[in-house]
């Protein structure tokens, strides 16, 4: 019979060794499979509002600039504000990480693979490749098959294998959270990517829309990698079955599908764009995906996992 | 079932998080994606003005001209940021292009000339004569720099737009329909104009 070893770090276990969802644990990490990674949902949540805020800022600010910037002055003043959101995200994460913080190399790494995956595969696959702006753009039903089957499936599955070919094998991914810390950083290198292309294809923009629709993608791309993160994280630490990630990764491309179609129709009216509206509605589709993400983790954290880990690891 | 599926079956709930199953969902996903797309930009939609009848790619919208001659003009609104690659069907009296024009060799001679007064840097390519579902024409083929109300868009550089006229005899009136895009996009569209010629029917 082969010894047993631990899942996250691979430490070899003696007999009888802890056991969760069918996987075995050393002490260290048995303990802290069902932590709580704080720092995370405040991060989370405070990028959230400071978004909004943001947004209500720079639209007020705009007309200023406007006209006292040239051209290429907007567009630098735009790369620094698409870079803001990912700034505020990682900068209170970190802040607030102390007890015991998650490697900023790791965290900083996965937001620049999500990026660099953006850049280098994502967007020219969605828009060279699958051209969906050329044929997709008039009915209702095309843009969400669409959304759905070609811009939600790259985009999310770009994100999964941010996560999944680097850290999910690493003993730093040692707490169930830390798949949605991963999966909302590979999310937030996405989404900067697609904003810094947004405004140096557009010279500048209308730094307002250019604000709103920066903190839309930012909050939008952050929620689906978070989704899919939950799903890498909990298939580490127990044995969830083949159809678990397949699972997960589907319902972050059908809500990254939707939600973005969905941004794409309420930020309209006729000719007329209204892009607070889209603000609004990223706002709730991400304290909705983190608060119920929250929800699950909290349920772990009050007992649900302990007490059956346990339960296993007597028998 | 067979005893050997249902091993097969129970193996694979047993086992942990098998990743070919995620890329093999991937891979079917945008394998969906692809088919649709390869409907939806094959799709032709049929346009009728005027006795012409043609088919165009259905991702093209109709275009709004102040020009009387033109019967019908639709354009790739996204084909590029220069030039819309577009089609567009003209119905021009003989007399505006030349005198005593009977031979279809002899109009294409005065349109090209006609072409050579109207258009910036015009550049004559090639003249063939075509038999288009039955009906004789004549092709012609020609290069110019689109000014701004020619279609050009936007304060860009200037680009330039290589066309091709199929020009149809109709009594005193010359019908000319003009496939045109982009000089650097023109090769790939090939099989769209190809498409587009093939259904052109005159009544």
């Amino acid at each position: 019979m082969t010894q047993p070893v631990c899942c996250v770090c691979n430490v070899p276990l003696e007999e009888p060794a802890k056991t969760f969802g069918g996987r075995t644990f050393c002490d260290r990490h048995y303990a802290k499979i069902s932590q709580n990674r704080k720092a995370m949902w405040t991060a989370t949540l405070v990028l959230i509002i400071a978004l909004v805020l943001f947004v209500l800022l720079v639209s007020a600010l705009a007309p200023g600039f406007a006209t006292t910037l040239t051209a290429g002055g907007l567009t630098l003043l735009g790369v620094v504000l698409a870079l803001i959101p990912a700034a505020l995200w990682l900068g209170i994460f970190y802040l607030q990480d102390r007890a015991e913080p998650e490697p900023k190399g790791y965290v900083l790494g996965v937001f620049f693979l999500g990026a660099l995956l953006a850049r280098a595969v994502g967007q020219p696959l969605i828009e060279e490749v699958f051209q969906v702006n050329v044929w997709a753009g008039d009915q209702f039903w095309l843009k969400l098959a669409a959304g759905i089957l070609i811009v939600g499936t790259i985009q999310e599955f770009l994100k999964y294998a941010a996560v999944r070919y680097t850290m999910f094998r690493s003993p730093e991914l040692d707490e169930l959270v830390d798949g949605i810390v991963y999966g909302a950083a590979a999310g937030l290198g996405y989404a900067t990517m697609l904003n810094i292309t947004y405004v140096t294809q557009t010279g500048g923009v209308d730094l307002g829309i250019g604000a709103t629709r920066i903190a839309v993608t930012a909050l939008a791309q952050a929620s689906f990698g978070g989704v899919s993160g939950y799903f890498l994280g909990r298939a580490k630490f127990a044995a969830m079955g083949p159809w678990w990630l397949p699972g997960g990764l589907s319902l972050a491309i059908v809500l990254n599908g939707v939600v973005t179609v969905a941004l794409g129709a309420i930020s309209r009216t006729g000719i007329q764009v209204t892009p607070l509206r889209g603000l609004l509605l990223a706002a709730v589709v991400a304290a909705l995906t983190f608060g119920v993400l929250f929800s699950i983790m909290r349920r772990s954290w009050a007992g649900d996992l302990t007490p059956t880990a346990q339960a296993e690891s007597s028998n | 079932m067979s005893t050997q599926a249902a091993t097969r079956g129970r193996r694979l709930a047993r086992a942990e998080e098998p990743e070919w199953l995620v890329w093999a969902w991937v891979v079917l996903l945008l394998v969906i994606g692809l088919g649709i797309k390869m409907s939806v930009m094959g799709r032709l939609t049929r346009a009728e003005e005027s006795g012409v009848v043609l088919s165009y790619p259905a991702g093209w919208t109709w275009m709004e001209t102040t020009d009387s001659t033109q019967l019908l003009y639709v354009a790739d609104p996204f084909a590029s940021a220069g030039f819309p690659t577009g089609v567009e069907v003209r119905e021009v009296a003989l007399s505006t292009v030349g005198r005593n024009l009977e031979q279809l060799s002899d109009i294409g001679l005065a349109w090209s000339t006609y072409h050579g007064r109207e258009l910036l840097a015009y550049r004559a390519l090639s003249v063939t004569p075509v038999t288009v579902n039955g009906r004789e024409a004549l092709a012609l083929r020609y290069a110019y720099v689109p000014a701004p109300g020619q279609g050009a868009q936007g304060s860009g550089l200037p680009v330039v737009v290589q066309a091709q006229d199929l020009l149809f005899k109709q009594g005193e009136q010359l019908l000319v329909v003009t496939f045109a895009a982009e000089a650097t996009r023109y090769a790939e569209l090939t099989a769209t104009w190809q498409a587009i010629q093939s259904s052109i029917q005159i009544q």
